[in-house]
């Protein structure tokens, strides 16, 4: 009965909002080697972010745990999403982790300003994404706070 | 057809009228016309013209005058004003007959065409002994006999005749050599206005043009670094990808791999990391020129700057046992705090690193300069490294130039150069000099006073 309970803990729905391809590779690859039994759903642009998100505010989709959104994205910008989910009476609550390549700090101020759980530099090696996907395992199993 | 006798006129026989009191009325006369001519910001002899042609009638006491100007093309004689014609007639005339200078019945006996072809001077003191062409054009307004006397005065600009001030005399006028002298000054007065209101404005337009041509490039300049920018944040992407397969395979298969597979992914990690700094240079260096968005013109303490530069550069300092000694107390300037640091950053790091002695030292100083603009400091930073040789004294300051092998002394070499777009931005200086062996002293200005917007 434990085990049950654990096995469902560990499923964790993650919306990935990226387009780099070689990014998503990595973050699943990550989340499997760290025991996260990740469910993904990807948009890699803004506008189809915008397009999930329509959905889930309507109550078509099932609220993710937890929104892994990139900055540089083509059509809508990472920023434009970060105000639209939490504009969203039913995105407002889920947890955002903020992960580019940007060292703006202005990037930064914005989204922890607008509402971002955390603002992360994009890792150039398998560690650091090891380290982001240990991060959203602590929030998720942990005190819920990074 | 009778108009105003002027005043003056009369006055001048006066007998009591001595020579001293007409020499001063013509000195007001001139300084009144240089009056009109120093008020009038044009280069338009038209409207030059207008101004002056009344005062100068009154004072040589002519009963009628007219400027008459010549416009190109076919040298077109226009009557651009009168004195002492009815109004409206100027219209009528210019409408009515369009002389040329070429025409048939144009002849050197017309005093002002005569003035204008000969450039000098033309004066008949009696008409009636000389034949002149008066006649023709004016005869509706004045009857040829009624004119005894006749003056005209050539305009000439840049040794080109341009036009005539031509004075008529109803009784017999002596022009004596004062008087003449007078016309002469008068037109010189008009035509060098014009000259100089020419010149002016050639100078306004050249000037208003840098501006343009100024804008122009501050824009180019901008799209520059904004490209330099955004493209170095985009060339890092790719970057980013290499290096996190390569860092997968030394991850899991690193104990599987051949010593020379290992020695290759180990060179790919080397050169991706050599590319992750030059682009991340380039960035700085772009950023070097970019607003910091309203963070350009705070109020820093170059004392508080130097123990946070310190502070930030503690392990490397440490780690070469270098010593830092600041002889003065340092005041207060108004830049980007941001940028500043980076400048005495890049510096100091400099010193320590292009330094052999065990015992590094660096000693920063204020520097007494003559003849620095008081809105500025400057700052020398003196070190016991290497050295450099005179003849690379400029190329230190360029992008990506170094004078070491990548193994002697790491860097990509950029680091002078941000330092010195930085000091640029605030219209500032950096030089140096330098002994090699025993150490460089780098000099650099900096803004004491709030930067100008």
């Amino acid at each position: 009965m434990l085990e049950l309970i654990k096995a469902k803990e560990k499923t964790i729905n993650i919306l990935l909002i990226e387009d780099n391809q070689d990014d998503v590779f990595l973050i699943e690859m990550a989340a499997k080697e760290c025991n996260i039994n990740g469910s993904f759903v990807i948009a890699n642009n803004g506008k189809t972010a915008l397009v999930i998100l329509e959905e889930i505010m309507t109550g078509k989709r099932n609220p993710p745990d937890m929104i892994l959104l990139d900055v540089n994205l083509p059509k809508v910008t990472g920023l434009e999403v970060l105000k639209h989910i939490k504009n969203g009476e039913t995105t407002c609550s889920i947890p955002i982790v903020v992960f580019t390549s940007s060292d703006s700090m202005a990037d930064m101020k914005y989204c922890y300003e607008n509402g971002a759980d955390l603002f992360i530099r994009k890792p150039n090696n398998i560690n650091g994404f090891r380290e982001i996907i240990q991060y959203i395992k602590n929030y998720c199993f942990g005190n819920r706070s990074f | 057809m009778s108009f105003k006798t002027p005043m003056l006129h009369k006055e001048q026989e006066k007998p009591s009228e001595t020579a001293i009191e007409r020499t001063l009325k013509k000195l007001k006369a001139i300084e009144n016309i240089y009056y009109v001519c120093s008020n009038l910001f044009t280069s338009d002899i038209a409207t030059a013209s207008h101004k002056v042609l009344k005062p100068f009638c009154e004072l040589t006491g002519a009963d009628y005058g007219v400027i008459l100007l010549l416009k190109n093309p076919g040298k077109h004689i226009h009557l651009e004003a009168t004195y002492g014609f009815p109004d409206g007639y100027m219209e009528s005339f210019n409408n009515k007959y369009m002389p040329s200078m070429s025409s048939e019945d144009i002849h050197e006996n017309w005093p002002s065409v005569r003035s204008m072809l000969k450039r000098k001077i033309v004066v008949i003191k009696d008409t009636s002994r000389n034949n002149i062409g008066f006649s023709k054009y004016f005869s509706e307004i004045i009857h040829p006999d009624e004119i005894k006397s006749v003056a005209s005065v050539p305009l000439v600009i840049n040794n080109k005749a341009v036009g005539a001030i031509t004075n008529y005399f109803v009784k017999p006028h002596e022009f004596n050599e004062e008087e003449l002298s007078f016309m002469k000054t008068t037109a010189n007065v008009i035509t060098g206005t014009i000259e100089r209101n020419h010149l002016l404005e050639a100078a306004k337009r050249s000037e208003r043009e840098l501006a343009q041509a100024n804008e122009v490039l501050k824009q180019v300049n901008q799209e520059l670094d904004s490209f330099v920018y955004i493209s170095s944040h985009d060339l890092r992407e790719p970057l980013r990808t290499i290096e996190s397969f390569v860092s997968i395979i030394q991850d899991k298969l690193g104990n599987n791999l051949f010593p020379h597979q290992q020695d290759y992914l180990l060179r790919i990690a080397k050169a991706t990391q050599k590319m992750r700094k030059l682009i991340e240079d380039l960035t700085h260096l772009a950023r070097a020129t970019r607003d910091t968005k309203g963070k350009e013109n705070e109020q820093v303490d170059l004392n508080a700057l130097l123990t946070e530069v310190q502070f930030e550069l503690t392990a490397f300092i440490e780690s070469r046992k270098a010593e830092i000694i600041i002889h003065d107390t340092l005041p207060v300037i108004c830049c980007s705090k941001e940028k500043i640091s980076s400048v005495f950053k890049n510096i100091i790091a400099n010193g320590i690193k292009f330094n052999k002695s065990d015992k590094p030292q660096l000693h920063i100083k204020l520097m007494q300069k003559t003849g620095l603009d008081p809105n500025k400091i400057c700052v020398c930073v003196e070190d016991n490294g290497i050295g450099i040789e005179k003849e690379y004294y400029d190329k230190v300051f360029g992008l990506f130039q170094r004078l070491h092998a990548q193994e002697e002394y790491e860097g990509t070499g950029a680091g002078l150069a941000i330092v010195k777009k930085i000091l640029e931005r605030y219209s500032c200086e950096i030089w140096l000099d330098s002994e090699v062996g025993k150490g460089s002293r780098f000099y650099f200005t900096l803004p004491l006073g709030k930067k100008d917007a």
